[in-house]
């Protein structure tokens, strides 16, 4: 981080100390991260918006306890996560993320080209095999492999040893690359030439 | 045969040394498996790295900085507060809804109908018991520190839009938390109300003003009003429309309607 913008922990001090536009910075500051693992991990924009505002506001209520003793973002990841799991657990249902109303979609840019509309198409289809990954895992290749967080922050945040995150990002890579094999295997035709040997299995 | 299991992730991300390098190849070399395993997990990294950024839907974050101002700044409630705290509450609601109608989806599911149709019910009965539209429960003031535009305005527009269509139907659980933890934190509304009617706006029986909030409209202070308009007498609105006023002098800055 540069030495420009303010550090969270200043800002959680201001806001203590009764400025509440510090607070408003700290979550404009990291709403995008909360939002974007949310959405990856519940696989549906309702959930993410409720885990979202779960996190922030379980943040705030916290934040007279927070003592700098965990980066803030980490803090903050965590307690995000937590607040996805418990949906999970609430809302053991089949995602729904692809069935949205096209019309009121996030702006997303327009397919400029059919290349681009395949590959829209084809992050949906990354998002519905993500969700076939089981919890523990999908989460690991979120932080890891979404956010490009270090495995030892990904160990921080999921409270795991750094050791679990390598065998997790390993064995939930694998899962997934397999469910996106068997969800498009037109999309990958190169993968399937006898010289990869990757059809052993 | 032992497979190098704890070096595979460093492998596929190329972050191993040379040595350690080697010997996963040595083993690649011999086992099938693993093979499979290092090419469906590359296959994975590249369609992880491939995900959109995703933008964060409107107002999401906002019963959280509300909540924020309102720890912060403690008020007591005025006495006779039930009401308005109850048009507060449909107004928080809606607010938590304005993310929700942003992106809206055909769900089916039960839970995403019955959080669509809360607002209209908690509205219902925040009005039941008033004699008469003068009494119309005015909804709170929703400050938004944001900048919005037309597209914006028009996902107001439609959110009320589909929240007049929906049935009100009495749901137990879709009011939930955050949305407690925001309904005391909306602005006191008078300012605001006077600035739509100066500007010409109507709010009686066939005018039902449903949400109100102040943020920047295109960089200008402003208020918008979004109203359910109809036949009145209690019958279902036929368009939602949405004032849009200066804050400063209560120009008329855009309108905009959408039938419902």
């Amino acid at each position: 981080m540069s030495a420009s913008p303010e550090r969270d922990e200043d800002l959680i001090r201001r806001y203590l100390d009764g400025d509440v536009g510090a607070f408003g910075t700290l979550v404009e500051r990291h709403e995008r991260r909360v939002y974007a693992l949310a959405l990856r991990m519940t696989g549906r924009e309702e959930d993410a918006q409720d885990a979202t505002q779960e996190a922030f506001l379980s943040a705030l209520r916290k934040l007279e306890g927070f003592r700098g003793e965990a980066a803030f973002t980490t803090w903050l990841h965590r307690v995000t996560m937590n607040a996805c799991y418990d949906l999970l657990r609430k809302r053991q249902r089949a995602p729904l993320l692809h069935e949205r109303d096209e019309e009121d979609a996030p702006p997303r840019p327009e397919p400029a080209s059919p290349d681009h509309a395949d590959a829209v198409d084809l992050s949906v289809d990354v998002q519905r095999a993500l969700l076939e990954v089981p919890p523990d895992f999908r989460a690991t290749l979120i932080l890891c492999d979404v956010q490009d967080l270090p495995y030892a922050e990904a160990a921080a945040i999921l409270n795991v040893p750094v050791g679990t995150v390598r065998s997790r990002l390993h064995r939930g890579r694998a899962a997934l690359g397999r469910a996106l094999q068997a969800s498009t295997p037109r999309e990958h035709p190169e993968a399937s030439g006898p010289s990869e040997g990757t059809m052993s299995r | 045969m032992t497979h190098p299991e704890d070096l595979l992730a460093e492998y596929v991300d190329g972050t191993l040394s040379g040595q350690e390098r080697a010997v996963v190849d040595e083993h690649l070399s011999t086992c099938p498996t693993c093979r499979e395993e290092v090419a469906s997990a590359t296959r994975a990294v590249e369609a992880l790295a491939s995900l959109p950024d995703v933008p964060v839907p409107f107002g999401v974050t906002e019963p959280v900085l509300a909540e924020a101002r309102r720890l912060a700044h403690p008020t007591p409630k005025p006495a006779r507060a039930r009401l308005q705290w109850v048009a507060g509450l449909a107004a928080a609601a809606c607010l938590v809804l304005v993310a929700v109608v942003v992106v809206p989806r055909l769900t089916g599911g039960r839970d995403g109908g019955s959080a669509v149709r809360a607002p209209a019910a908690e509205a219902g009965a925040g009005q039941e018991g008033l004699e008469g539209a003068a009494m119309q429960a005015t909804p709170g003031l929703e400050v938004l520190d944001e900048d919005l535009d037309d597209r914006d305005a028009r996902r107001l527009a439609k959110g009320a839009a589909r929240e007049a269509l929906a049935t009100p139907q009495v749901t137990d659980q879709a009011v939930a938390t955050p949305n407690e933890a925001a309904d005391q934190a909306l602005a006191e509304p008078n300012e605001a109300v006077a600035c739509l009617v100066a500007s010409g706006g109507a709010i009686d029986d066939r005018h039902v003003l449903v949400r109100l909030l102040e943020a920047r409209y295109v960089g200008t202070a402003a208020y918008f009003g979004v109203f359910h308009e109809g036949p009145g007498g209690g019958r279902p609105p036929e368009r939602v429309v949405v004032w849009v006023v200066s804050k400063s002098d209560c120009a008329i800055l855009t309108l905009l309607s959408q039938n419902v």
